[in-house]
């Protein structure tokens, strides 16, 4: 009699101990995996009636939904995504909203990358604007964010499969390029912010549903708001300052023949020392460069003779400092702001002074003088070294 | 009562310790010292602080040894009489029952955020409970046998998932070394205190060591191993949210591992195996506050083990269930840690002069 009674008990237990509270079908799944975020005054719609609310926001996500298509028939183009629209005045807002027009919940862990609109940026604190991204456990902190000048909602409808992963594939191309910035997580985002660091954003431009990364946002520490745009070159010169460069090509002039010749990156690195002379503060910042050369225009180019890469190497020195003169001209004379990281190596070199000096910095810093020393050296320039003169 | 059985090894010994002592203080380390040093020199408060606690661990051993065959509960009597003896047994106690509260409820609130967002608390807690009963039961020896079974996994996962953290690292985020001087890494030592209470269980199972001659050795490792992975997560989770960054997060080593994804290799995410690794190493707190408590009322009123077993359940329970919101958790929190060092650095200093100076050691029954 015990006996069954145990069996029985341990029958029951499966009833307990085979479910999950929490488990929900990934078939009822709206996978987020992009949302941007922009300024709207639409009116309220027809739809919205009773609402006390402003709209100001605008947000659009991105949903991919696991659910396997049926493969049409008429060859169209079946549409891999989904995006949803809703505008509030907060961000968990329209999340809700979005609740009464879906019959699916969307779910944020898997979100990729979040793009905000140029003029939101401008009007609201990111800091609070992100903050439900931040709190909730869903969303990741490892999400890209990125700056759209103009409409955000754009970027996420570009001609590709999915828009989303588009951006985040082009994201990864930073080896290929010096004009792109290093990703900036959303977790990062709001380490800086709660650090009220000055930081750049990777911006991007969307015309005619084709996207292009251009430049950087700045966002200036103690309010948190977009105050203004680094073009590429000028991202370029931060890059070479920062040392964030994983690759990509420099174009300068052979002094002499005016001819062009690339130079394809190899590594860089970049060393700023601050220098602390009573009130008085300055920076070197050095910069030492290899890589190799692979496209010249230039006539009679002789690589296998040391003095052409000489020249060479002189003429991307030149253009690496005109890039890094122009970069810090903008942010110290235009912008009065540090993003480049000279207040980290000051912290880290005089960090009793700093106390002081943190209060003022971009002051101070839009008034150091910076003395940049760059090196380039070539290595080796691919199975080609001698060009033949035809004309 | 004691059976012959019940003994453990010196390595046993370390192992309960250190698995005693990983909890829930981990999770929120990072920025309890942040918040109180502001400099990036946390890690070197958390240094400190357990080379002092190891200091006054050792006197506990020193104590310990001089009643070898008994627990503090049994002891304490002899040393301040029979009265007070009792009254600091059940402060112990006390404190044992309100840190495995502590401890469950921890995981409860984690794995509600994490993990299970609809779940009730009550479906968590209660088979974490049971299982701690369970085991329980058992006695020392199933106890110890599992913190063993537990412990290399736990190392080496740890080890791996803090190592991929180094996509997100960022070494100007933990210097300057002692930029600001000393004296902000003094005043974060204070703060660790929650982290580092372990080796007051000490106290209780020391009697269980096949070799107590060899205490001192066993809490030193003990607590050094716990110590280096504070340490390192101090550094990681510091290196890569930043000194603002981990003030502003409630569990900040969960947050260290959000930050990145690895594409390619067959798990994208990791915080899932740091949380289920923690969960154990909650669960064998528990289990051991348990056990400890239950075996004090055993001492005390000479009885069986296994009522109050099954009698301490509940309670925990409640009491689990008790704080209303995460800030009165919190406070719990720094509560208990306080109460655990002084059972480490205050009580054990003063019965031991005190033994010294009535001459009170075991006498040997050969």
């Amino acid at each position: 009699m015990f006996q069954l009674l145990k069996i029985f008990l341990v029958c029951c237990s499966l009833f307990i101990i085979s479910g999950c509270w929490d488990s929900k079908d990934i078939e009822e799944l709206a996978m987020e995996v992009g949302a941007a975020l922009d300024k709207t005054n639409a009116p309220i719609s027809s739809l919205d009636q009773g609402y006390r609310k402003k709209n100001i926001i605008k947000m659009t996500l991105q949903n991919i939904s696991p659910k396997s298509s049926p493969q049409s028939d008429k060859g169209g183009q079946q549409q891999k995504y989904e995006n949803v629209t809703g505008s509030g005045d907060s961000i968990l807002e329209i999340f809700r909203e979005i609740s009464l027009k879906k019959d699916v919940p969307p779910y944020g862990a898997h979100l990729k990358i979040l793009v905000i609109g140029e003029k939101l940026v401008k009007e609201k604190n990111l800091q609070i604007l992100l903050a439900l991204f931040d709190r909730t456990f869903e969303v990741r902190d490892s999400c890209i964010i990125l700056i759209a000048k103009g409409s955000a909602a754009q970027t996420l409808k570009l001609a590709t499969d999915v828009p989303a992963f588009t951006l985040v594939g082009i994201e990864k191309n930073r080896y290929r390029s010096v004009k792109m910035l290093p990703a900036i997580r959303l977790g990062k985002v709001m380490s800086n912010m709660a650090d009220h660091a000055n930081f750049i954003i990777q911006s991007t431009s969307t015309k005619k549903r084709k996207v292009k990364f251009n430049g950087g946002a700045i966002i200036k520490g103690n309010t948190n708001r977009l105050i203004g745009f680094l073009n590429e070159d000028e991202v370029a010169g931060l890059n070479f300052i920062t040392g964030e460069i994983k690759g990509g090509i420099i174009t300068g002039r052979d002094p002499k023949t005016h001819g062009l010749i690339s130079y394809e990156i190899s590594s860089v690195k970049s060393k700023i020392i601050p220098h602390l002379d009573g009130e008085h503060i300055s920076f070197d910042v050095n910069i030492e460069s290899e890589g190799r050369l692979n496209e010249e225009h230039v006539h009679a180019g002789n690589a296998f003779a040391n003095k052409f890469l000489k020249r060479a190497e002189m003429a991307i020195k030149k253009e690496v400092e005109h890039l890094v003169h122009q970069s810090l001209n903008k942010l110290q004379k235009k912008y009065q702001i540090d993003v480049a990281g000279f207040n980290e190596q000051m912290r880290i070199q005089f960090p009793k002074e700093w106390l002081q000096l943190e209060k003022d910095w971009d002051k101070r810093f839009s008034q150091a003088p910076i003395k940049s020393h760059v090196s380039i050296t070539i290595r080796d320039y691919m199975i080609k070294g001698k060009k033949e003169i035809s004309d | 009562m004691m059976k012959q059985k019940d003994r453990i090894t010196t390595t046993q010994m370390a192992i309960y310790v250190s698995t005693h002592m990983t909890a829930l203080g981990i999770l929120t380390l990072p920025r309890v010292v942040t918040a109180t040093t502001q400099t990036p020199d946390g890690w070197i408060s958390v240094l400190l602080s357990g080379l002092v606690i190891n200091l006054f661990a050792i006197v506990l051993v020193k104590l310990c040894q001089r009643f070898p065959q008994e627990s503090f509960y049994q002891y304490n009597p002899k040393i301040i009489g029979k009265w007070f003896g009792i009254l600091l047994s059940f402060s112990l106690i006390t404190y044992f029952i309100l840190l495995g509260s502590f401890e469950i409820r921890g995981m409860a609130e984690v794995t509600h955020l994490y993990l299970l967002p609809r779940t009730p608390f009550m479906a968590t807690i209660i088979p974490f409970i049971c299982l701690g009963v369970y085991l329980t039961v058992g006695g020392i020896n199933p106890l110890v046998r599992l913190f063993e079974v537990l412990f290399t996994p736990s190392i080496l996962i740890f080890i791996i998932v803090i190592l991929l953290s180094l996509k997100t690292f960022e070494p100007n985020n933990i210097r300057p070394v002692l930029g600001q001087g000393i004296l902000p890494v003094i005043k974060g030592m204070q703060p660790t205190a929650l982290a580092l209470t372990g080796p007051e269980t000490m106290l209780v199972v020391f009697s269980f060591m096949k070799e107590p001659q060899k205490g001192i050795k066993a809490i030193t490792l003990g607590i050094a191993t716990p110590l280096f992975f504070y340490i390192m997560t101090t550094i990681f989770t510091l290196g890569s949210l930043g000194v603002a960054g981990v003030q502003t997060k409630t569990w900040p080593v969960l947050s260290l591992f959000r930050q990145f994804e690895y594409t390619g290799i067959i798990f994208e995410r990791f915080e899932t195996f740091m949380l289920a690794i923690w969960i154990l190493q909650i669960f064998t707190t528990f289990v051991t506050c348990l056990y400890v408590s239950a075996l004090g009322f055993s001492q005390i009123f000479k009885k069986e083990i296994k009522p109050f077993i099954f009698g301490l359940a509940p309670f925990m329970y409640v009491i689990s269930l008790s704080p209303k919101n995460i800030n009165d958790f919190f406070h719990l929190g720094d509560f208990l840690g306080y109460v655990g060092i002084a059972f480490i650095i205050v009580v054990p200093s003063i019965m031991i002069i005190i033994a010294m100076l009535r001459g009170k050691k075991h006498v040997p029954a050969s």
